[in-house]
C-alpha cells in the first residue's frame, strides 16, 4: 500500500541543511500496523506527515496504492488524504470552538457527504468510540482520554485506508492510553491500516512491526 | 515583533483620525466665528428689507441710501448707522494700473462701529473728509512697497484722486467684509441720495448698550410709514395702504451681525457665505473618523487582551487591585493617543496648506501663539485615551485570575460581539460615506452637464467693456474681422450675475411681476445660441432703449399673457410712456445655478458693461489677437476677461468644494476602516492558526479556509449594506431638496458603495487570510 524509495527531507536555513531523513526505504502493506520509533528528532515525525501527504519529500518516491505522490501539489494533495488517511494527534488538535459532533463532522463536510449520511456516519462513529452522550460538549469539557476518542472518531469517520497516528497516548495517562490503544487495534483488525509514531514500548507492542530510525534513516526492522 | 507592527497601525491610524478631525474643527471653528472679532460684535446689526410684492418674496441686505442718517437720528436705540457699498474700480498710481475688487464706500463712523487695528493714522478721522481712503496692510505693500502710504495719492479712474490717510491690518478670513480700500462716501452721488424707494446700498448699526433688536425693529416699523409711503405714492400713484389691503409688504429689519455668515435667505449672499448643513456633514464626518480610528484601538486591544490576560491574572493574584490595574490601560491608552496626538501635529503643519487650498481660505494652526492651543490639545488627547481605552481596560482588569491561570478561559479576545458590533459600525460609516460622496458627485456633475438653454463652451467675456465707450463698435467690427472669432455681444449683464430686476404687469397692476432684466445688442441670442421660438429678437440698425422687448418663456407664462406678440408689458402705471412692446420670445434658459427654478427675464434694445465672445480653435491664440485689438482701442485700459465657464461654475463653487472634502475625507475614514479590518483579520488568522491547520489536516482546501476566514467579514459587510443603505437615502434625499434640479438616487449606487465594501475588505483581510489558508499545516499544528 505504501512504498518509498530514498525518500529524502532537508530543511534548510541559511546557514545549514539538515538531513531529518535521509534514503529511507519503507514498505507498509494494506492491513499492517506499523510503528515508527526512535528519539525525538530522528524525523519520525517528518516520515509521517510525508506519509500523510501533508508535505512533500526533497527527494525520492513515494508511491501510494501504486500512485506517485511525491511531487503533487498542495491542491493535489489535499484531494488525495481527503477520504484515505485519517491523523490522530498527541495533542488531539480538536477545533475550541466546536462541540463534540461538529469536530467529528468535519472531513465529511469537506467530502461534500450528503446531511443525513454525515449524521448517521457521525452518530455511529460517536457510539463506537462510547462518547455518544457527550455530542453537545465542547473539547475542553472533556477528559483526556475522552478528547482522544473523539480525535479518533474524527480521524475513522470517513472511513480512511489509512489512519496515521503520532504520539497517540502521548497526553494520556496509561488507563486512557490502554483503552486508545485497543481502540487502534480493533480498527486495525477490522482493516484499516495503520502507521503509528511512538516513544513508548508498551504501545509498539499492539504493532506488527516496528521501524527504527535514527538521525533520518532507517536503522531497524522488526516484526512482533 | 508582530506586536510592533499592530501598534504602530494603532497610532498611525489614530494619528489619521485626530489630524483629519483637527482639519475639519478648524474649519468649522473659523465658519461659526466669523464676525465675532470685532468688539462690539454683540450690538453690531445688519439693516435688511422684507419685502413681498405680488406673492415675490424679496429678502435683501440692500436697503436705501438715507435710511442710515434717518436711523441715527430719529431711532435713540441707535448709537451709530452706516451706509456701505462695494465697487469693482481701475486704480492708477504713478503709471501702475490696478483692477481692484475690494473697493469700499462706507461713512466716516465705519471705526466707530467696526474693529480695526490702525497701522498708520488713526480712526478718528481717517475718513472725515471727501476723497481720503484707509488701505489695508496687504494693498498699502502692493502699491507703496515700503514707502509711507500717509498722504499719497491714488487716482480712480481718469480724475478722482483720493489721498491715503491711514493703513490698517487686513481684515482676518473669519470676516464677512474684507476691504482692500475704506474709502470716504462724502460728496458722491450715492451721498446725496434721498431716495427712499431706490434700494442700492448696504446699512450696518451699533445698538446702544441695554437695548435689543426688537426696540429697534420696532421703530423701524415707522420709518416705513413715515418715509416709504409717501415715496410709493409719488412713484407709482397708490397709496401704501392700497399696496398692503392687496397683500403687499415692506418691512426693515435688524440682522445680528454674527448670523450674516450663515444666513441662506437675504440676498445678495457674499462670495464666501457659509452653509450651516455643510459643516454640519463636516464635523459629522470628522467624528466619524475619530470614531473609527477609536475603535480600531478598542478592537485591537481587547483582541489582544488573551496574550495579556495572563499578566492581568498574576498580577490580580500577587494582589493588585481592579482600579489599580484599569489606571493602568487607561494611562496606556493615554500614552498611546498622546503619541499619535504628537504624529498628528506633525502631519497637520504638513498638510494645512493643502487643506487651505482645498477650502480656499488661509486657516492657520497656531499652537505657539495662543495659550490655550496646548492645553487644549493636551485635553483633547487625554479625553480620546480614555474614551478609547475605557472599554479595554475595564474588560481586561475583570478577568478571573483563577480561571485565567487554570487555562480554563481560553478567551477568544474580548468580547467578539461587542467587537463586530463595532467592526460594522465602521463599515456602515464607511459604505454610508462611499454612497453619500458618490451621490454628491453625481448632482454636481447632473448640474453640470445639464442642458442650459445656451451654449457655455467657447465664450470669453470681457468685463467693464463699457470703458470703451464709442469705440466699442468699431471694436466689435474689429474683432468680426477675425478668423476665430464667430460672435460678439455687447448686453448689461451676462448669464450668472443677472441681478437686476424690475416690476412689470399685462393686465392690471395687481398682477406685477418682478423680472430679471437686462439691456443687450442684436446679437445676444446668437451669441449664446438661444432659440427664439416667436417673432424676432432685435435687429442691427434698431434705436436703443426703442421700447419693443423680448421675453422668455417663463416670463410670458407669468404675466399670462396670450399671444404675445405685439402686446404691451407695463412698469409702473398702465400709461403709453411706462409701455413696452413684445417683438418676440426666446426659449427658457438656465441664468442662475440650478439650486433655483428658472426665472424670468426681460430683454431691452441696448448695451452695457460685457462684451461676450464666441470663439472657436486654439483659445490662447484667440485669447491673444482680443487682447491685441482691445489695446488698440482701449487706450491704456486694463484687459479684464474672464472664460465664462469659469465664471459660471462660481455658482457651485460651494458643492465643488463640498464634494472635494467628502470624497478626500471619506477616502481617509475607509482607509482607516481597512487598517482596523486588516488588523483584525491578522488577529483573527493568528488566533485560529490551529484550526486551519486541523481544517486541512481534514481535507480543507485552500478555498475552502479562505471562506471560513473572510466568512465572517462578508456577514458583517452584508449586516452593514443592509443598514447603511436606508440612512444614507434618506440623508442625500434631504440634501437634494436644496437643489430645483436634481440628480435622481438611483439603486446602483447604493449596489456599488454595497460592492465595493464587500470588495474592498474581502481584498484587505484576505491579504491577510491567504498567508494563513496556505500555510503548511505541519506548521501550525508542530507547536502546542
Amino acid at each position: 500500500m505504501i512504498k518509498t524509495e530514498k525518500l529524502t527531507k532537508v530543511f534548510s536555513t541559511e546557514e545549514v541543511e539538515t538531513y531529518a531523513l535521509h534514503n529511507v526505504d519503507i514498505h507498509v502493506e494494506k492491513g499492517e500496523f506499523v510503528a515508527i520509533m526512535g528519539p525525538s528528532g530522528c524525523g519520525k515525525s517528518t516520515l509521517l506527515n510525508i506519509i500523510g501527504l501533508l508535505d512533500n519529500p526533497t527527494e525520492g518516491l513515494y508511491a501510494f496504492n501504486g500512485t506517485e505522490v511525491s511531487k503533487l501539489k498542495e491542491k493535489n494533495r489535499t484531494d488525495f488524504r481527503k477520504g484515505n488517511i485519517g491523523f490522530i494527534f498527541q495533542s488531539f488538535n480538536l477545533i475550541d470552538e466546536l462541540n463534540v459532533y461538529d469536530n467529528v463532522e468535519l472531513p465529511l463536510l469537506y467530502l461534500k457527504m450528503k446531511a443525513s449520511d454525515r449524521a448517521k456516519n457521525v452518530n455511529d462513529v460517536l457510539a463506537r468510540m462510547k462518547i455518544g452522550h457527550r455530542a453537545k460538549h465542547f473539547p475542553q469539557q472533556l477528559s483526556g482520554g475522552q478528547q482522544q476518542r473523539v480525535a479518533i472518531a474524527r480521524a475513522v469517520v470517513a472511513n480512511p485506508s489509512l489512519i496515521l497516528a503520532d504520539e497517540p497516548t502521548g497526553n494520556l495517562d496509561s488507563k486512557n492510553g490502554i483503552e486508545v490503544m485497543n481502540l487502534l487495534s480493533e480498527l486495525n483488525q477490522e482493516g484499516s491500516t495503520i502507521i503509528m509514531v511512538t516513544h513508548s514500548d508498551r504501545d509498539a507492542g499492539y504493532a506488527h512491526r516496528v521501524i527504527n530510525l535514527l538521525d533520518g534513516q532507517v536503522i531497524m526492522e522488526k516484526m512482533n | 515583533m508582530r506586536n510592533k507592527v499592530y501598534s504602530l497601525i494603532n497610532i498611525v491610524g489614530l494619528a489619521i483620525g485626530i489630524t483629519a478631525c483637527i482639519l475639519i474643527m478648524l474649519y468649522v471653528q473659523s465658519e461659526l466665528s466669523y464676525d465675532k472679532f470685532h468688539e462690539k460684535a454683540d450690538r453690531i446689526y445688519r439693516v435688511n428689507l422684507f419685502g413681498v410684492l405680488n406673492g415675490d418674496v424679496i429678502n435683501s441686505s440692500v436697503t436705501c441710501p438715507p435710511l442710515a442718517k434717518t436711523m441715527q437720528n430719529e431711532i435713540p436705540e441707535v448709537e451709530e448707522a452706516l451706509r456701505l457699498t462695494f465697487i469693482e474700480p481701475v486704480i492708477r498710481h504713478n503709471n501702475d494700473v490696478f483692477n481692484e475688487k475690494k473697493w469700499c464706500y462706507t461713512d466716516a463712523n465705519f471705526f466707530k462701529i467696526f474693529s480695526a487695528t490702525f497701522i498708520k493714522g488713526n480712526q478718528e478721522n481717517a475718513l472725515s473728509q471727501p476723497n481720503t481712503v484707509v488701505l489695508t496692510e496687504s494693498t498699502a505693500k502692493r502699491y507703496f512697497g515700503e514707502d509711507n502710504p500717509i498722504g499719497q495719492l491714488i487716482r480712480m479712474g481718469e480724475t478722482r484722486e483720493y489721498e491715503v490717510t491711514g493703513v490698517i491690518k487686513d481684515y482676518p478670513e473669519n470676516s464677512h467684509i474684507k476691504p482692500d480700500f475704506l474709502a470716504s462716501m462724502k460728496g458722491l452721488d450715492v451721498d446725496k441720495n434721498m431716495n427712499w424707494i431706490q434700494n442700492m446700498i448696504h446699512t450696518y448699526i451699533l445698538i446702544k448698550e441695554g437695548y435689543t433688536k426688537q426696540d429697534v425693529d420696532a421703530k423701524l416699523e415707522g420709518l416705513v410709514e413715515k418715509y416709504v409711503g409717501p415715496a410709493v405714492k409719488q412713484a407709482m400713484g397708490i397709496t401704501f395702504e392700497k399696496l398692503k389691503s392687496q397683500g403687499m409688504k415692506y418691512k426693515w429689519y435688524a440682522q445680528p451681525l454674527v448670523k450674516i455668515h450663515f444666513d441662506r435667505e437675504v440676498k445678495p449672499m457674499t462670495e464666501s457665505s457659509g452653509n450651516k448643513s455643510y459643516m454640519i456633514i463636516f464635523l459629522i464626518i470628522a467624528v466619524f473618523i475619530l470614531a473609527i480610528a477609536c475603535i480600531n484601538y478598542m478592537n485591537m486591544s481587547t483582541a489582544r487582551s488573551a496574550k495579556r490576560a495572563k499578566e492581568v491574572a498574576v498580577k490580580k493574584s500577587f494582589g493588585s487591585s481592579r482600579n489599580l490595574l484599569i489606571a493602568q490601560f487607561l494611562s496606556e491608552s493615554v500614552l498611546v493617543t498622546l503619541l499619535a496626538m504628537v504624529l498628528a501635529m506633525v502631519f497637520i503643519n504638513l498638510l494645512l496648506p493643502e487643506f487651505n487650498n482645498l477650502i480656499d481660505k488661509q486657516l492657520v494652526f497656531n499652537y505657539l501663539n495662543n495659550v490655550k492651543t496646548i492645553p487644549l490639545m493636551l485635553a483633547f488627547g487625554i479625553a480620546i485615551g480614555i474614551i478609547a481605552g475605557s472599554y479595554p481596560a475595564f474588560f481586561l482588569a475583570s478577568y478571573n485570575p483563577v480561571k485565567v491561570l487554570k487555562g480554563i478561559s481560553k478567551s477568544e479576545g474580548g468580547n467578539a460581539k461587542l467587537r463586530s458590533g463595532l467592526v460594522i459600525f465602521q463599515l456602515i460609516v464607511s459604505i454610508g460615506l462611499f454612497s453619500g460622496s458618490f451621490f454628491i458627485s453625481k448632482q454636481l456633475s447632473f448640474l453640470q452637464h445639464k442642458e442650459l438653454g445656451f451654449n457655455k463652451e467657447n465664450l470669453l467675456i470681457i468685463n467693464k467693456a463699457n470703458y470703451l465707450g464709442n469705440q466699442l463698435s468699431s471694436f466689435k467690427k474689429e474683432l468680426l474681422t477675425q478668423p476665430g472669432i464667430l460672435k460678439v455681444t455687447n448686453s448689461s449683464s451676462i448669464p450668472g450675475r443677472f441681478n437686476s430686476s424690475n416690476s412689470y404687469f399685462h393686465h392690471s397692476v395687481d398682477d406685477t411681476r418682478g423680472i430679471n432684466t437686462f439691456w443687450s445688442d442684436y446679437d445676444f441670442i446668437n451669441t449664446y445660441q438661444i432659440e427664439l421660438t416667436e417673432g424676432r429678437f432685435f435687429e442691427e440698425g434698431n434705436q436703443f432703449n426703442d421700447k419693443s422687448v423680448v421675453l422668455n418663456e417663463t416670463a410670458i407664462k407669468q404675466l399670462n399673457i396670450e399671444d404675445p406678440i405685439g402686446k404691451q408689458i407695463y412698469s409702473g402705471t398702465k400709461t403709453e410712456d411706462n409701455s413696452l412692446t413684445i417683438i418676440g420670445v426666446i426659449k427658457d434658459f438656465h441664468s442662475q445655478s440650478l439650486h433655483e427654478k428658472m426665472s424670468p427675464f426681460v430683454l431691452i434694445n441696448g448695451g452695457g458693461e460685457y462684451l461676450s465672445i464666441r470663439v472657436t480653435g486654439d483659445i490662447q491664440q484667440n485669447l491673444e489677437v482680443i487682447k491685441q485689438t482691445w489695446d488698440k482701442f482701449a487706450k491704456g485700459q486694463v484687459f479684464d476677461y474672464v472664460f465664462f465657464d469659469e465664471d459660471f461654475g462660481r455658482l457651485y463653487k460651494a458643492e465643488v468644494r463640498t464634494r472635494k472634502i467628502v470624497s478626500i475625507f471619506s477616502a481617509l475614514a475607509i482607509l482607516i476602516a481597512c487598517l482596523g479590518l486588516l488588523s483584525l483579520a491578522a488577529f483573527i488568522a493568528e488566533q485560529r492558526t490551529k484550526e486551519i491547520g486541523i481544517r486541512k489536516v481534514n481535507g480543507a482546501t485552500i478555498g475552502e479556509i479562505l471562506f471560513a476566514l473572510n466568512n465572517k467579514f462578508m456577514k458583517w459587510v452584508a449586516i452593514a449594506f443592509i443598514i447603511a443603505t436606508p440612512i444614507t437615502y434618506y440623508i442625500m434625499n434631504n440634501w437634494l431638496e436644496n437643489f430645483a434640479y436634481k440628480t435622481t438616487l438611483s439603486w446602483w449606487v447604493f449596489a456599488l458603495a454595497g460592492v465595493a465594501a464587500l470588495f474592498i475588505s474581502l481584498v484587505t483581510v484576505t491579504l491577510i487570510s491567504w498567508k494563513a489558508a496556505t500555510r503548511n499545516p505541519v506548521e501550525s499544528l508542530r507547536y502546542e
